[in-house]
């Protein structure tokens, strides 16, 4: 964790926990594209073999064949369920999650030192006003992504 | 017409006598917000730094927590509660807005809803803490005794003033933004909550003078800047000490723990005081 001893260091930092922030949100918008498909193929791999039992309980069921492909096309919905959950969503949230917190982490920091830094520095107001809005950019912890 | 802050200190003496003396405590009638749903017909907002104790003071309000409580945490986001405030049988309702304290945008979403433009609580309770705010991660505690300690010595005192001047320059960041007319345009009072004051009550005298003008031979920005507040607005005012629960305070890994020099049934009556004053702010705004 890199020193922010001044009003340089601060400026650098913030600047980092920006493109920090970016990172994060494109992330999160990746995950919720990858969700989707990721419900969609799990309710199809749920609901097929239902409506297949309940036609089959009522009597007029389909043929073999219409069975068949109805489950296959099940399995086939499960697994990529699967591989969409553990191949690609855990991972994404996992670092999601580390990036976050990597960020959040910085910016408490910062949070904390801006009026010691800008007082010693003798920053412009407009600086401050500035800095004020930049940091007013970034979630607390637990906060707005989720 | 006696001075508004002869009328202040006054307040905050008899609230001082009141627990020295073992005045009315937890237990007694008291005006108190219990959790109901409800009109938003009183609209509030809880404002100050990070740390300074604004959830726990609401929740000591509303009597969701004891004293004996576990630690509080830090409230990830905004805080909104429709409450019905009770004395006798009238009964008050309002909608409690806890702003976060730290630059965010949660906080910046707060200040949208509930004090730009149109929106505007009709009072505000600015808790402070003399100081005694607390630094959550390790990060930022080793960062601020990094910076203490490139000035001087890291002491209680040095970590309190370190405190007290993030706690001014919020507070002008209100002061400045309701003056202009940015923030909070049908504001009517404003009720400054001096918390944790169990921690510094042998201080008190100190730290009244630091947050109510008059007295002191070199007012404190704070004190200044609640004077600019007297004299630009039409605003009530007043400024009391508060007590959530016993509490402990480290002011950094390695410095002395603070602990509380009350107990219980003192804190009970700072609760009281509070709470009745707040009713009486809320009340008389309605023509009461």
């Amino acid at each position: 964790m890199a020193a922010i001893d001044g009003g340089a260091a601060f400026l650098r930092t913030l600047a980092a926990a920006e493109r920090r922030l970016a990172a994060v949100q494109a992330l999160s918008a990746r995950r919720r594209r990858v969700r989707r498909p990721r419900i969609a193929t799990g309710s199809l791999a749920v609901l097929l073999p239902g409506v297949l039992a309940l036609a089959a309980a009522t009597g007029g069921g389909p043929g073999g064949v219409l069975v068949g492909v109805g489950l296959a096309v099940a399995a086939l919905s499960l697994a990529a369920c699967v591989a969409l959950l553990l191949r690609i969503e855990r991972p994404l949230n996992r670092r999601f999650v580390e990036e976050e917190r990597a960020m959040i982490e910085e910016v408490n920091r910062m949070r904390e030192l801006f009026t010691h830094v800008a007082e010693r520095d003798r920053w412009e107001e407009r600086l401050k006003t500035s800095v004020r809005e930049r940091l007013s950019r970034f979630p607390v912890e637990g906060g707005s992504f989720r | 017409m006696p001075d508004v802050w002869e009328n202040t200190r006054s307040r905050w003496e008899s609230v001082r006598h009141a627990v020295d003396g073992g005045g009315p405590g937890a237990g007694a009638a008291s005006a108190a917000l219990h959790g109901r749903l409800g009109l938003s017909v009183n609209p509030i907002a809880v404002t100050g730094e990070a740390g300074a104790g604004k959830t726990v003071l609401y929740d000591a309000l509303t009597q969701s927590i004891r004293t004996g409580d576990s630690d509080s945490s830090r409230s990830p986001d905004i805080e909104k509660h429709a409450t019905v405030l009770r004395s006798g049988n009238r009964r008050t309702r309002a909608a409690v807005t806890v702003i976060p304290g730290q630059l965010s945008t949660q906080r910046e979403r707060a200040l949208q809803d509930t004090m730009r433009g149109d929106a505007s609580p009709h009072g505000i309770v600015h808790v402070v803490c003399w100081g005694h705010n607390r630094i959550w991660q390790r990060g930022s505690q080793r960062d601020v005794h990094e910076a203490l300690a490139a000035d001087g010595a890291v002491d209680q005192e040095a970590v309190r003033n370190w405190h007290l001047r993030k706690e001014a320059a919020d507070f002008r960041l209100l002061v400045d933004a309701i003056i202009d007319g940015q923030l909070a345009k049908r504001l009517r009072w404003l009720i400054v909550a001096v918390s944790k004051c169990d921690l510094y009550w042998d201080r008190l005298d100190e730290a009244r003078d630091h947050y109510i003008p008059g007295r002191a031979r070199r007012e404190s920005p704070f004190a200044a800047l609640m004077r600019d507040l007297e004299n630009e607005t039409s605003l009530r005012l007043s400024v009391l000490p508060m007590a959530s629960r016993l509490i402990r305070h480290q002011y950094l890994p390695g410095l002395p723990v603070g602990t509380s020099q009350l107990d219980d049934a003192q804190i009970g009556a700072l609760r009281t005081h509070f709470g009745q004053e707040l009713q009486t702010f809320i009340t008389q705004r309605n023509g009461g």
